[in-house]
């Protein structure tokens, strides 16, 4: 048990306990959002030369490293993942992506996912605001995520026409250039 | 004829800010928008989270647990309303609007009724 890494934070003044509830509640939202968006990205396929389903793509995987990244921190601070899966997702941060009901309608998939970026946007603006000055390891961790949900909003926000993104797409699918020095294993399982 | 009671005064509740305020067996959700007051529920009608620990971007409330997001003057959902799609019925319940109810400034005091 991580017994100083919890005192030191709650001798700063944060309610540790709803810190927790908040951590957990932002990784149930990313593995939530990792599953919707697997639907998403299979649905976009054939749209304006796949370029979507790249960027989707980028942002899943992302997703997905961002609820890597943020378990170790919930167990160091005393947290814990519900039992039940069903629990786990009916609390998070976050509202279901779901495929539009035309599924060929790409703005209204668009503003799915620009909705579900802006949200996690929020998200982790929120967990950086409680624990700037305080609790600096899940301040960084939570300042990494919010780089990369920021860079998926502005790509699905440049889809939608609503101006450049300033930036382009990721070198390899995935790559969570703010994220993945918090990830156990950053780059595979190999140790080559 | 509703009746309208006093639940504070405007000094106390500065532009940008909300708070709950114990009325009449309810707990009511006082917010001060560039001079005008809106009350509502103080719930979020998807979990029951407490909204006065949510934040205002300006005339719109965002839940603190699950982020939804909601029109401060109507109480409307305004996501994820806005991209559930309509064929999953199931869903309507969790975008429900939050009940609002009518205020008027009279000199200092805010008042509201819950008729």
């Amino acid at each position: 048990m991580a017994k100083v890494a919890q005192e030191v934070v709650q001798n700063a003044g944060v309610d540790i306990d709803e810190l927790r509830k908040k951590l957990v509640r932002a990784a149930a939202a990313e593995f939530t959002t990792y599953y919707y968006y697997t639907i998403l990205r299979v649905n976009a396929i054939g749209f304006d030369g796949e370029g979507l389903k790249e960027i989707i793509e980028d942002a899943r995987l992302e997703d997905r490293n961002h609820f890597e990244a943020l378990l170790p921190r919930i167990y160091e601070l005393g947290g814990e993942l519900p039992r039940d899966l069903r629990d786990f997702a009916s609390e998070a941060a976050c509202p279901d992506a779901y495929l539009p009901q035309d599924p060929q309608d790409m703005k209204e998939m668009l503003k799915v996912l620009v909705g579900a970026e802006r949200c996690a946007v929020r998200v982790y603006t929120d967990i950086c605001e409680m624990t700037f000055g305080k609790d600096h390891r899940t301040y960084e961790l939570a300042l990494a995520i919010l780089n990369e949900e920021i860079e998926h909003e502005a790509w699905f926000s440049e889809y939608l026409g609503e101006g450049p993104s300033g930036h382009f797409r990721r070198g390899t699918p995935g790559e969570s250039p703010y994220t993945s020095r918090f990830l156990v294993v950053p780059k595979g399982h190999s140790r080559n | 004829m509703p009746q309208f009671i006093k639940i504070a005064q405007v000094r106390s509740l500065a532009p940008g800010t909300m708070q709950t305020f114990a009325f009449q067996g309810r707990q009511v959700l006082l917010v001060h928008i560039e001079g005008a007051f809106y009350a509502l529920d103080s719930r979020c009608p998807h979990k029951a989270a407490p909204l006065v620990e949510g934040k205002l971007w300006g005339g719109t409330l965002e839940c603190p647990w699950h982020h939804y997001l909601y029109d401060v003057k109507t109480g409307e959902n305004l996501y994820p309303r806005n991209v559930y799609p309509t064929d999953l019925a199931f869903l309507k319940q969790d975008v429900r609007s939050i009940p609002c109810y009518p205020v008027q400034v009279r000199g200092e005091d805010v008042l509201v009724t819950l008729d």
